[in-house]
């Protein structure tokens, strides 16, 4: 008996059909031969393999000796052993082996997967999964190690620096609100049409707003949906970056997709977790405003820079009738409560090998920074239920997600007042508690708290999975889900929020409500095959999706009411309108499928397709095709890396494809009048719907990867790098149109390209795990650029001014700043074209970018003995625009650096000469000022997103009891003057400073 | 060879369901109209459907735009522009930069007037293509409505031209053109105002085709045209075209107290509000409740004007006291709750301004005493004493601070009549610190001239 079987592909064959098909124990003896008997150590030989065939690079050793050795190619072995002794097998992934060894010379093991340590390693790429070492593709992750127990309502905040390639911005701080994400940059010249695919276990998910302009005044994007996603009920989140994972989604892949799934019973002993916290919010960060004295010099100043010298009747700050002496700190006042944050949630899980289930209940509140009783109420529950038949041949997987949320917010953020209200502004409150009108001489911004918004939103999602195995590596499976939304929003403006003084009575109340109700069923079949072919695993995938989406919303409008007790009621309105009804329907299908071949757990081909149609385009454009082509090599598994102590995993992939985009709305083929939802004499009017072009199409991505994974010392430090280059052409997009076209867009494709390209490195480090303490860290960085790649005609299109080949799509065209003339006392800009004024666009091109440079987070998770301690920086690398409040010199309160302003020729001074808006000229170079370069800002930060202390209560084994401690972006470190620096849109309330208390049970 | 049989069979069922594909997908996403929408054809083919197209104009007319009588309407912004109104509200709101005669050509003002305009031109060029290509309309109801498009279309070009000189003329509805396309002087825009309004008045009925005077008729075409004619220089067309409405039966002057109430005589062309019931919107934005004023309130100039005998102070006007100071607000329109039925509708054009065109018309072709006849109506009505003087200059001087005291707050009359007399260097200039001879023209809006510049130049001063 040779010790090295003679490497041929006959062999290789052999071995992997025969050991597909034969018990282990048949396959030993047939080659079980005999040999000497002997005391002494012999040479056994044999070959490991799993289920697909020889599994190379499995590592064999001598238990409670330092003999050992891997296998090779073929998953052949050979080492020197002793009777008696006994030989451990052991891979990742695998449930490990132990063979005594008796009187025979060869052992064939078969390893089996070892389901609970392949959970952590497989990945979830939407139709299939994939062994994230294997995987051909871009795939990000977090899971619910992470995203719980974080005091936040949307999910999108808790991933918030964690995934590279993935910038996540919120853009309100009060609950309910909504997020901005971009993976990779963004693609489509389209500011909505960046939106990445959203996929909740299985389910498409409609990310739109569903707010309507009349009632979600409060947030500046509308109420997002995907705070119906109780982050507690999650289990991960992958995201899909690249063509090879994403091409498979084909029309809809183009901004990524974000695959949601939710928590699964697992197998054994039931377990029930138990877990509560309480949180309290604050704003992160005020902005440094004027006092009363530095104000009332401002105002004062500015008045006789103006030549006025008689304070006007209506100067109530300056004239003598309110008090100069006093001081109120607005921020402080109107934005500077606490928000109570309470968070409860339980499950119950458990089953057997062939049933299991799980049951989760979730609920939370949440209250704003505002002055008055608001709050934001969510509760939710979710189950999840699988079941395999005892011959393993069928499967079910039947999940559901319900989530009811209840918010009562203020309709209007008191953000933007309480940054430039006067501070000498009169006190709140008469003495007796009534609101103080101070004779007519303001607006109590109180009294804007009467005006209400209130949303109810209910939202299920459900999917059941049925799935049969007629014969080996044949899977048959149908995917079907169904999710309904139901929204019903209502604002109040009520006769209250006016002065009383005007006696407006209930007559002037109004009341809007918005409902929408969104339903989409999916189903898609699809048939699975895994075959071995040679020395490779080939497995394949066809589906087809079919998907539908109605949505309907009713928007109504009542004024007039007899008592504000009634102003909830529509029917007690003296007069109604409808100002919208209408139904909305999408339809989408597609055939899709994929190819992989593993050979030899080496070599891997991923090739992906989808051909889809879209009733969002016109007749002949309303089906396109898309695909991918991804390869891996692992070259960490080649005989030449065997041996290779440090390096444990080497892995280099690339990928280039397609995917579309079809965000564009429904119906904006067709040429048709609209409701206008305006009376005139009785007759609702009918208005053209938009600008007719039936001709547009898909918007197509052209993806491409190459990336290098690494693992050093047993995988205890993993570096991914990884490049891309994202081009994005026939842009869909509604073109700006002069308004002499009756309109503001027209829906068309342009020829342009937008070409996102960048680097993203991950590094994940253990950098201890004894028994007592473990450390790890995660750290990842991206550095996107994103550029107009071409733009036939740009000169000439009604993009001109916005944007330039070779800049990012985020850019601000700006007058060139060049200082403040020290004799008239105002900004300064250059005259780029020499005409001897500043004008509007000549001089008005210099290039400024708002992209990111870079962004990243770095996490840090320690434990000692039962002391845990997670901590996540993010920081980003960015301009921002500054926050400016018009001429200083009105009535606005301004920042206190603005107390650096020009008064008289010669001064040198950091701001112009003060106006109370009658110096045309200052009035003018302001706004050239706010719109130049000088206004855009560094707005980099480094944040303490996220940190967790936790001990875990020494008690009896059964149970797990967990106090902790969490805070989100407690630290914030940026040159940025202006408030936050995560958010661009002025006015609104920024994210929030929370510090909460939890404890969580296991039982 | 069997292996190769097997694959076949258990790739089999995947083949037919690929085939069975190609057959039903375009059906799969094909979906129907939205019931919230017809499709054009459709809308011109029917009466009511077409009706409803043209009333939509007039809605978007009242409610947003030029001639709304909200606080962002030219009754409101041009009032606070001249010396008719002074302003209360926020330092921050777009009415301020129109007090302080310090606009900018990005001043969200300026640009709504711009837009709302060309979007309701648009929607007027529409309704004319889109009857133009009926098939089963009555032909009477065809040049009926495209007669009300024609005029809605002059309407708004009259006011763009007023307001911001040189302007694109629109006429028809492609984007590829519109886009792109360049303004016209001044005077050409005048010529083709004049055009549309004559070609309306062709093709419009005498009377009205709806009730309540709320839709254009032939007369209500003349009577615009008679003032685009004044506004012209073309006195002799001015006051001929005028003395179609005056000499005709159909409108007298009303009361003081009854002048605009929806029922009375002498309105022309008035715009109902969206719901029967409803305030007038210049009411919402005119008065006032307590003082100090928080947003508008008439100017001392203004009250400057008015004798103590004159009714119009006393009915058109009313007043706030904080115990010291009063201030007076425009309050032509009284009802301000919403009641079972409407009272008032927001005038557009009334007989006084046609007598005072005629009368400006007169005097400048040296007919004193028609012109005096004509004055001295619109005075008799609000109380006063005959004028007499038949010296020109003061006669139309006095022309023209009456039509201050009679349509002060009535869509910018104040600035248009000191434009058209160049008075508004002479009068505003010592009244408004922020004033500059540049002011006699709005800015084009930059978002426009960003996305076109064929529009460019920028009107001077800007």
């Amino acid at each position: 008996m040779k010790i090295f079987s003679v490497n041929n592909g006959l062999r290789a064959l052999f071995y992997t059909v025969v050991l597909a098909a034969l018990p282990i124990s048949s396959l030993a003896r047939a080659h079980a031969s005999p040999g000497s008997v002997a005391y002494f150590q012999q040479i056994v030989s044999g070959t490991v393999s799993d289920a697909s065939g020889p599994l190379p690079g499995t590592a064999i050793m001598v238990k409670g000796t330092n003999r050992s050795t891997i296998s090779d190619v073929d998953g052949k072995f050979a080492i020197a052993v002793a009777s008696g002794e006994v030989l451990v097998f052991s891979f990742t992934g695998f449930k490990t082996v132990e063979v005594v060894v008796g009187m025979q010379s060869t052992v064939e093991v078969l390893l089996i997967e070892d389901s609970t340590q392949l959970e952590e390693l497989t990945i979830n790429a939407g139709y299939y999964s994939v062994k994230q070492k294997e995987s051909t593709g871009s795939i990000s992750r977090v899971t619910a190690k992470d995203i719980q127990n974080q005091p936040v309502t949307n999910v999108l905040s808790a991933v918030q620096g964690r995934m590279a390639g993935v910038n996540i911005t919120q853009s309100t701080g009060l609950p309910g609100g909504g997020f901005d994400i971009r993976i990779r940059g963004q693609n489509s010249l389209r500011p909505d049409g960046n939106d990445p695919l959203y996929i909740i276990d299985g389910v498409p998910y409609a990310s739109q707003s569903m707010g309507s302009g009349y009632t979600t005044t409060v947030f500046p994007t509308g109420a997002n949906p995907l705070n119906s996603i109780s982050p507690e009920a999650i289990e991960s989140i992958e995201v899909l970056k690249d063509a090879d994972a994403t091409a498979i989604y084909g029309s809809r892949g183009a901004n990524g997709v974000v695959l949601i799934t939710t928590k699964k019973g697992k197998a054994g002993k039931t377990s029930v977790e138990v877990a509560a916290s309480t949180a309290f919010g604050t704003v992160t960060k005020f902005l440094d405003m004027m006092d009363t004295r530095q104000y009332l010099a401002m105002r004062k100043q500015a008045f006789h820079n103006d030549g006025v010298t008689q304070y006007p009747a209506n100067a109530y700050d300056v004239n003598g009738t309110w008090d100069q002496n006093r001081y109120t700190d607005w921020q402080k006042e109107l934005t500077g409560r606490t928000a109570e944050i309470h968070n409860l949630r339980g499950s119950i899980s458990g089953g057997s090998e062939q049933t299991r289930f799980s049951v989760g209940g979730n609920y939370s509140s949440q209250t704003t920074v505002f002055p008055g009783n608001f709050k934001y109420n969510k509760g939710g529950g979710n189950f999840n239920l699988s079941h395999t038949s005892a011959n393993g041949r069928f499967s079910l997987n039947f999940s559901g997600t319900y989530t009811v949320q209840d918010n009562t917010l203020p309709a209007n953020d008191l953000t933007i007042v309480s940054r430039t209200l006067a501070p000498n502004a009169p006190a709140l409150y008469n003495e007796d508690g009534s609101l103080n009108w101070e004779n007519s001489t303001w607006v109590n911004p109180l009294a804007q708290l009467e005006a209400l918004y209130k949303a109810k939103t209910t939202n299920l999602i459900s999917n059941l999975t049925l799935s049969y195995r007629p014969a080996k590596g044949l899977e048959v499976k149908t995917s079907l889900g169904y999710t309904t939304t139901q929204s019903e929003e209502t604002r109040i403006n009520p006769s209250s929020v006016y002065n009383p003084a005007f006696n407006l009575g209930p007559a002037y109340s109004a009341l809007f409500e918005n409902t929408l109700a969104r339903r989409s069923w999916i189903a898609e079949p699809q048939v699975a095959y895994t075959l071995n072919i040679g020395e490779g695993v080939l497995s394949s995938l066809a589906g087809l999706s079919f998907q539908n989406l109605t949505t309907n919303q009713l928007t109504q409008y009542g004024s007039g009411f007899t008592s504000n007790n009634l102003i909830y009621n529509l029917a007690a309105a003296t007069s109604q309108q409808v100002v919208l009804d209408q139904e909305t329907q999408y339809r989408y299908m597609a055939v899709f499928g994929r190819l992989n071949y593993n050979f030899r757990k080496r070599y891997i081909l991923n090739l992906t397709a989808r051909r889809d149609g879209s009733s969002r385009f016109g007749p002949g454009k309303q089906f396109a095709n898309f695909g991918a082509v991804g390869a891996a090599w692992l070259f960490s598994r080649e005989t030449f890396f065997m041996e290779n102590n440090w390096l444990s995993f080497g892995k280099l992939r690339a990928s280039y494809g397609s995917a579309g985009s079809d965000q564009i709305g429904d119906y904006q083929f067709l040429d048709t009048y609209s409701n206008s939802g305006v009376a005139y004499q009785g007759i609702i009017g009918l208005q053209p719907s938009r600008l007719y072009n039936p001709d547009f199409s898909w918007e197509v991505n052209k993806k491409l990867e190459a990336a290098l994974e690494l693992g050093f010392f047993n995988d205890r430090v993993n570096l991914s790098a990884g490049w891309y280059r994202n081009r994005s052409s026939n842009q869909l997009v509604g073109i700006p149109m002069p308004a002499t076209t009756g309109f503001a867009t027209l829906q068309a494709n342009l020829a342009a390209t937008v070409e996102n390209t960048g680097w993203e490195f991950t590094l994940n480090t253990q950098n201890s795990r004894s028994k007592n303490f473990s450390w790890e860290t995660a750290f990842n960085i991206t550095l996107p650029k994103t550029r107009v790649l071409e733009f036939p005609n740009l000169d000439s299109s009604s993009y001109q001014n916005q944007y330039r080949i070779g800049q990012p799509l985020a850019i601000s065209l700006v007058y060139q700043y060049t200082g403040i003339d020290p004799q008239t006392g105002l900004y300064q800009f250059a005259d780029i074209n020499g005409d001897g004024a500043i004008t509007n666009p000549a001089d008005r091109q210099k290039v400024v970018s708002l992209d990111p440079k870079f962004y990243g987070g770095l996490q840090n998770n320690l434990r000692y003995k039962n002391w845990s301690l997670n901590f996540l920086f993010q920081f980003t690398k960015q301009k921002r625009q500054a926050f400016t409040m018009g001429n200083a010199g009105t009535m606005v309160n301004q920042p206190s650096a603005l107390t650096d302003s020009w008064s008289a020729p010669g001064d040198n001074a950091g701001y112009q000469i003060y106006t109370t808006g009658l110096n045309t000229a200052a009035v003018q170079s302001q706004y050239l000022y706010d719109s130049s370069d000088k206004a855009i800002v560094d707005g980099s930060f480094i944040r303490l997103k996220n940190i967790q202390v936790g001990y875990e209560l020494p008690l009896q084994d059964t149970l797990n009891c967990k106090i902790y401690f969490q805070g989100q972006n407690l630290l914030t470190f940026t040159p940025y003057s202006y408030g936050d620096p995560e958010f661009s849109l002025l006015g609104y309330l920024p994210p929030l400073k929370v510090y909460s208390f939890g404890v969580q049970f296991n039982f | 060879m069997k292996k190769s049989i097997s694959l076949y069979r258990r790739y089999m069922p995947l083949l037919v369901i690929v085939a069975l594909l190609g057959t039903s997908c375009d059906d799969f996403v094909t979906v129907d109209v939205p019931g919230s929408q017809l499709t054009s054809p459709t809308v011109f083919d029917n009466l009511s459907t077409a009706d409803a197209a043209v009333s939509d104009i007039y809605g978007s007319i009242r409610d947003a735009g030029l001639l709304s009588g909200s606080s962002l309407g030219l009754s409101a912004q041009m009032g606070l522009y001249t010396d008719e109104l002074d302003f209360y509200g926020s330092a921050t709101a777009s009415q301020y930069s129109f007090y302080t005669n310090s606009l900018l050509a990005e001043n969200t003002g300026v640009s709504n007037y711009w837009s709302a305009a060309y979007r309701q031109i648009y929607a007027a060029n529409a309704v004319y293509e889109g009857l133009s290509a009926s098939q089963s309309l009555n032909p009477d109801d065809v040049t009926r409505l495209q007669g009300e498009a024609l005029f809605i279309r002059g309407l708004l070009h009259f006011y763009l031209t007023s307001l911001y000189g040189d302007i694109p003329y629109v006429t028809a509805t492609d984007y590829r053109t519109n886009a792109a396309v360049t303004k016209i002087p001044a005077g050409q825009a005048m010529e083709r105002v004049i055009d549309d309004l004559l070609q309306a008045i062709e093709m419009l009925p005498p009377g009205y085709t709806s009730p309540a005077r709320a839709r254009a008729g032939r007369e209500v075409a003349q009577s615009l045209l008679a003032r685009v004619y004044l506004y012209a220089g073309m006195w002799e067309e001015a006051a001929g075209t005028a003395s179609l409405i005056i000499d005709s039966d159909a409108y007298s002057l009303a009361s003081p107290e009854g002048a605009f109430l929806n029922q009375s005589p002498e309105t022309i062309w008035q715009l109902p509000p969206a719901t029967e019931g409803f305030p007038t919107l210049e009411a919402g934005t005119f008065t006032l409740y307590s003082a100090p004023p928080q947003q508008l309130a008439l100017s001392a100039t203004l009250l400057s004007y008015f004798d103590d005998t004159d009714l119009r102070r006393a009915l058109w006007m009313d007043s706030v006291s904080d115990g010291g100071q009063q201030w007076f607000f425009p309050a032509k329109y009284r009802q301000v709750t919403t009641a079972a039925v409407s009272t008032e509708y927001s005038v557009m054009i009334r007989l006084a301004e046609l007598l005072l065109i005629r009368a400006e018309a007169y005097a400048r072709l040296g007919n004193m005493t028609g012109a005096l006849t004509d004055l001295n109506q619109v005075r008799e009505r609000a109380g006063l004493g005959e004028f007499t003087s038949e010296n020109t200059q003061e006669l139309l001087q006095e022309i023209l601070n009456e039509g201050f005291r009679e349509l002060f707050s009535e869509q910018a009359h104040r600035f248009f009549d000191l434009k058209r007399f160049g008075m508004l260097d002479s009068q505003l200039q010592p009244l408004k610190p922020g004033w500059d001879t540049t002011d006699s023209l709005l800015p084009i809006p930059a978002t426009e001239i960003n996305l076109n510049p064929n529009l460019l130049p920028q009107n001077p001063g800007y």
